[in-house]
């Protein structure tokens, strides 16, 4: 089954990039959505079943932060893991991700490699792998 | 506060090698210089962002239309014919948002900075100081960044 990915970035340039990254990482064949805001981001999360949910921390309105608190409130989004992509590299900032139920933290700018290993520990090797498309070595991912 | 000032553009030179490598797929070469050369170029985008913390200011970044659409290309993967004016000018305020966040999370500052939401701007910063400007040469172009306490 492929996965469903909710991609919230206010950044046009950067949900692409994400969705590039992914396809590189294996996730060709994910469903992506995306949302602008952490106000978006809720509305696509009950219309849709998502399985993971990427989110940018600054973003007008809601911030991930923000929404990441909202998820945890709502009893049918609890289970969904969600991760922040950020440049906020500070300690303080990421220790409060974590704290409010973060799944995982990607500093930008990152590589799809980076993406891939963080994806693969939270949701497990994608259906892409199957056919033998896929190169899992540590080896540079090819765009 | 001149010394954080010294270690932002300090840690701005790593930043922006880094960001417009692993994003951008560009090898870059950084020295001192004036905003005004590039800012002032005809069909430059220029984005800038507001920062608080320990010390506040801004901070712009001006890129020639041809090296930005290059960039856009390279972030997105997709032909710059296919590209739209957001995604074009998008690719201004990540670039600035990336090098921004990277830099200040690499200083040692006793409390974290906080980062505004950037935005493309016709605006020329108030007095750019030589000193607080960096000019960035790729293969495709050359842009200019500097920093403006308040």
């Amino acid at each position: 089954m492929a996965f469903s990915i909710l991609l919230v970035d206010d950044s046009l340039p950067m949900r692409g990039v994400l969705k590039k990254t992914f396809k590189a990482a294996g996730y060709s064949s994910a469903a992506f959505f995306e949302a602008a805001d952490g106000t978006q981001a809720l509305d696509t999360l009950r219309e849709n079943w998502i399985d993971i949910v990427i989110t940018d921390y600054t973003m007008p309105g809601m911030n991930g932060l923000e929404l990441l608190q909202a998820m945890k409130k709502e009893e049918l989004f609890q289970e969904i893991p969600v991760v922040v992509v950020t440049t906020e590299g500070n300690r303080e900032r990421v220790k409060q991700f974590y704290e409010n139920g973060a799944a995982g933290y990607i500093k930008k700018p990152f590589t799809p490699e980076q993406v891939r290993d963080l994806i693969v520990d939270i949701l497990g090797e994608s259906d892409d792998d199957d056919d033998g498309d896929v190169d899992d070595s540590d080896e540079d991912l090819d765009f | 506060m001149m010394m954080m000032m010294e270690t932002l553009m300090t840690q701005m030179k790593t930043s922006i090698s880094e960001v417009m490598e692993t994003m951008f797929y560009y090898p870059v070469e950084i020295r001192g210089g004036t905003f005004d050369h590039v800012f002032r170029s005809q069909g430059t985008t220029t984005a800038a962002i507001r920062f608080s913390g320990p010390f506040c200011g801004s901070i712009h970044l001006a890129i020639p239309e041809a090296l930005l659409s290059a960039m856009a290309e390279n972030l997105m993967g997709v032909e710059q014919e296919s590209l739209g004016v957001e995604q074009i000018q998008g690719t201004a305020t990540e670039a600035l948002n990336m090098i921004t966040g990277n830099s200040f999370s690499r200083m040692d500052a006793p409390s974290p900075f906080d980062l505004g939401i950037p935005v493309v701007t016709d605006t020329a910063p108030g007095n750019p100081c030589r000193d607080n400007t960096l000019i960035i040469k790729t293969p495709d172009g050359t842009m200019a960044i500097t920093a403006e306490p308040e």
